[in-house]
């Protein structure tokens, strides 16, 4: 078992580089599935993995330890999409259903589908690819708190009371917007049914 | 248990948020009933095609060079920090080292100044207007220390003697010094 995420955060406040980088890779994969989610665009979600650390990194004072280290490092990486999302709002979206036709099909196929019983069967993976981006383009209609809330409780697994941390909001609007974000997703997913 | 109520727990029972007796009884009654059992499906599919589209989206990016951007990034910061840094420590000292700079040139100026060693600003002679020339003065001859080979003795000290002009006998040198107050060809 390797040193504690405390253990490795102390060492790096110290200048340890390598202390640091066994964090990084340690979450990187969570940061990348939470900011791919919130994001569409793979390459602003690679870049907002990796200012969530430089920015983690240069914070790292601020951190007390009383929560723990991915929730704060979940913390930036949400306030990050959301400012990416913002900037995003204001340009215009050219060129955004041509890279959806692009990815199509085969990136956008769930994995419980792709990895399931037939995967070769051609109607199967056509018709699961449909609900996958339906439901990637129902989670990019999601305001940004509710889409932060269903991807880190389904995605990322966090508890009720995590998810209020990273946030920053009562446990009672997480509850509230995650029911409000399931609803808008079930709808979407039986028009396509 | 009714229906009604399990459909309100239905979100904190597939999130496990509920106390164990409750999230049993949910179980229970689901396992029974099966419009709340479809309902609980379909909250456990929509996850499960929530964790594959963003699992198979996350295989085709490369994390390989995170942490070199990461480090990258954090390297730019600390020469910005540096850079910052000696920027306010010139902030602070700059000040007041330009004041002491200025402080000491006074000082030094109004030294050389009272001392003479600065020219006093006037009129130079080329800048009198009509006027003549100004003579060419020849240059004084300091007090000076002349050594006479031929006043080797007594007869010549005393025909000098009294003719304005000091002789004294420098020992040491084994020469005879004649100090003159001023230049008189008639002593050679």
């Amino acid at each position: 078992m390797g040193p504690s995420d405390w253990e490795l955060v102390q060492q790096s406040r110290g200048g340890d580089r390598d202390a640091f980088r066994t964090l990084v890779e340690r979450y990187q994969r969570k940061v990348a599935a939470l900011a791919l989610g919130m994001l569409r665009n793979p390459e602003d979600a690679l870049d907002v993995v990796q200012d969530t650390f430089a920015k983690a990194y240069q914070s790292l004072d601020r951190f007390k330890g009383d929560a723990a280290f991915y929730t704060w490092v979940y913390r930036i990486a949400v306030n990050l999409c959301i400012d990416v999302q913002r900037r995003e709002a204001k340009m215009p979206q050219v060129g955004l259903e041509l890279r959806e036709g692009e990815d199509g099909a085969e990136q956008d196929l769930p994995a419980a589908v792709a990895h399931g019983a037939d995967p070769e069967d051609p109607f199967r993976r056509a018709r699961d690819a449909e609900i996958a981006r339906g439901i990637q383009q129902a989670v990019s209609e999601l305001t940004p708190e509710h889409r932060a809330v269903i991807l880190l409780r389904e995605v990322e697994g966090l508890s009720y009371e995590e998810i209020s941390r990273v946030l920053d909001c009562p446990k009672g609007t997480v509850m509230s917007r995650l029911h409000y974000a399931r609803k808008q997703l079930q709808e979407r997913l039986r028009g396509l049914r | 248990m009714t229906c009604d109520d399990v459909r309100r727990l239905l979100h904190p029972f597939v999130d496990t948020e509920l106390p164990p007796p409750m999230l049993l009884a949910v179980a229970r009654h689901a396992g029974s009933c099966l419009a709340c059992d479809a309902a609980l499906r379909e909250l456990t599919e929509l996850r499960e095609a929530l964790v594959g589209a963003v699992d198979r989206r996350l295989e085709t990016l490369d994390l390989g060079g995170v942490w070199t951007g990461v480090s990258q990034a954090i390297d730019r910061h600390e020469t910005r920090v540096h850079r910052d840094a000696r920027v306010r420590r010139l902030a602070v000292w700059g000040p007041t080292l330009a004041l002491a700079a200025g402080v000491a040139l006074a000082v030094g100026l109004w030294n050389g100044w009272t001392s003479g060693g600065v020219p006093r600003p006037g009129p130079t002679p080329s800048r009198v207007a009509g006027g003549e020339p100004p003579a060419r003065v020849a240059p004084r001859p300091p007090a000076t220390m002349v050594a006479r080979d031929g006043l080797r003795n007594r007869a010549a000290f005393d025909r000098l003697w009294g003719r304005g002009i000091e002789v004294k006998r420098e020992p040491k040198a084994g020469t005879t010094v004649v100090w003159v107050a001023h230049v008189d060809d008639s002593v050679e």
